[in-house]
């Protein structure tokens, strides 16, 4: 597909971010027969991604470093108790284990007083004036992330930020590819609108909701 | 908000424009946003909202990637099963004891079975060497073994899917650095409670015409077709890892996988060759061209592995 001017346009899978390590069945199997350097290693392949995966789901880097912990040793005891089958890939597993820790913290967090509804909308709206832009950004994009429903928002983070493909979006979230692919749509416009960048028009049909 | 212009159903909607992003729309999507400026306006917002995203990941705060990994190992460890969590001690590799990892906690009577198994097996060892005649059995073994073969060839086994144990020869190059090679695929052994027993009918079941004694009960004599559940491929590489880590070393050709319940756990029973055999008159090296291989039944010195056939645990391990 050719790329048009001003789109960055299709990304492929082999994009930024994406752990690959060609040695990783090697490492697996070593893990499976209680290598710990080879855990060690293999943790340290996967974690800046889950760290990050956690870090945009639960919004802000506490919650998020938490939830990454917690993943962690998640991981590692699906590994000790045999849960991943290797059916699918050990990142896929991997994050869905992660997500699920996500929002387990996310649930302890909403006991806690948060800003919600027109709040978040008009803190979404507030303009990031005098700090660094790349500061402002990311705390644009944190506070987009947060008004997201959080299906959107897993959505987009395990697309856009993990490089999943729709099919292990749907395998890791447990739903079909087709609301995957709403999701993530739905997600990417209202993402572009709360960031700014609406394009032309954003109300366009969307036929699945 | 701005003001938006009314939605137009000639367009394609957010959802086929963000699976263009994606590289997943179909050719007309293509063909329409090829042409259309606003459509190319909308997928370039969408594709600005996923670029914002993975541009703007951090790293994880200092520290925290070594706390993480710290707890995570710990918790590892302590949710690892006991009987495997342990690094048994290094020992020769000619001279490693019959040790069954399931059991080990109770050493005292383990310890008196396995010096009763190591007799048993040493005096089979030694057989050969006191029968007359070895030669002509083993080429008999081997043109059994030849036809059976040629009866039910079968490709090389995907290095990612499971090792299937249909015919003798399934082994496949992704079980060996060293490249082809046969692995008796052993009828399956049924319920076996004992290591000795289930060495006893893996020496038997490698046998052609002579089932294994724990089979018979359980499973169809000579059933080599019964032993087509799959074998995970997976257990190779872990039996291999923790061996090269462990009392036994380096482990060379596969030569035997065969299907049993452990203790009333489903597992597999994989016969190695040691990656230096013991110099043992009368063991011939395996042929590894794929011809009618001398070294392709399980023989003294081999070494016996008894893994789970779900998780590759190690169950037992002895010498044959």
């Amino acid at each position: 597909m050719a790329t048009l001017p001003g789109i960055d346009g299709p990304r492929k899978p082999e994009g930024r971010g994406r752990p690959v390590d060609e040695r990783e069945p090697e490492l697996l199997a070593a893990v499976l027969a209680g290598d710990r350097a080879a855990l060690d290693r293999l943790l340290r392949n996967h974690f800046d991604r889950i760290y990050a995966l956690c870090r945009r789901l639960t919004g802000n880097d506490a919650d998020g470093a938490d939830a990454a912990q917690e993943a962690l040793i998640a991981i590692t005891r699906g590994l000790a108790g045999g849960r991943f089958d290797g059916r699918s890939r050990f990142s896929t597993w991997a994050y869905r284990v992660a997500t699920n820790a996500c929002l387990d913290e996310m649930r302890r967090r909403s006991r806690r007083p948060q800003l919600v509804g027109d709040e978040i909308l008009a803190a979404t709206a507030a303009p990031m004036a005098g700090v660094d832009r790349a500061v402002a950004d990311r705390v644009d994009i944190d506070r987009a992330l947060g008004g997201l429903p959080l299906d959107y928002r897993t959505a987009v983070v395990l697309r856009d930020l993990c490089q999943l493909d729709y099919g292990e979006i749907a395998e890791v979230l447990d739903i079909p590819t087709g609301t995957v692919r709403s999701r993530i749509a739905r997600g990417r416009a209202a993402l572009a609108d709360r960031l700014g960048n609406p394009g032309t028009f954003s109300d366009r049909p969307t036929p699945r909701s | 908000m701005n003001p938006r212009p009314t939605r137009d159903p000639m367009h394609p909607d957010d959802e086929a424009l963000s699976a263009w992003v994606d590289d997943h729309a179909g050719p007309e999507v293509v063909d329409h946003v090829t042409t259309c400026r606003e459509c190319q306006a909308r997928a370039a917002a969408l594709a600005s909202a996923r670029d914002a995203l993975g541009a703007a990941v951090t790293a994880p705060p200092p520290g925290l990637t070594e706390r993480a990994i710290a707890a995570a190992t710990t918790a590892w460890a302590e949710a690892r099963p006991s009987e495997t969590r342990q690094t048994p001690p290094p020992v020769s590799r000619a001279h490693a004891p019959v040790v069954d990892l399931a059991t080990r906690r109770r050493s005292g009577r383990l310890v008196a079975l396995g010096a009763a198994a190591a007799a048993v097996l040493a005096l089979v060892a030694v057989s050969p060497l006191l029968d007359s005649d070895p030669p002509q059995q083993t080429a008999a073994q081997d043109q059994a073994a030849d036809e059976t073969s040629k009866a039910g060839e079968s490709p090389a086994a995907d290095s990612t899917g499971p090792m299937r144990t249909a015919g003798p020869e399934t082994a496949g190059a992704d079980l060996a650095e060293s490249g082809a090679f046969r692995t008796r695929a052993g009828p399956d052994l049924g319920e076996v409670g004992d290591l000795d027993d289930v060495a006893r009918a893996v020496r038997a079941g490698a046998t052609p015409g002579a089932p294994a004694p724990a089979a018979e009960a359980a499973a169809p004599p000579n059933s080599i077709a019964a032993a087509a559940a799959p074998v995970n491929s997976a257990c190779d590489g872990i039996v291999r890892a923790r061996a090269a880590t462990g009392e036994v070393g380096d482990l060379g050709l596969l030569v035997y996988a065969a299907t049993l319940r452990y203790q009333g756990e489903p597992a597999l029973a994989l016969v190695y060759r040691r990656a230096e055999p013991p110099t043992v008159p009368g063991d011939d090296p395996p042929d590894r061209n794929g011809g009618p291989s001398p070294g392709a039944n399980p023989a003294p010195g081999d070494v016996l592995f008894i893994v789970t056939s779900g998780d590759c645990r190690a169950l037992a391990v002895s010498n044959l």
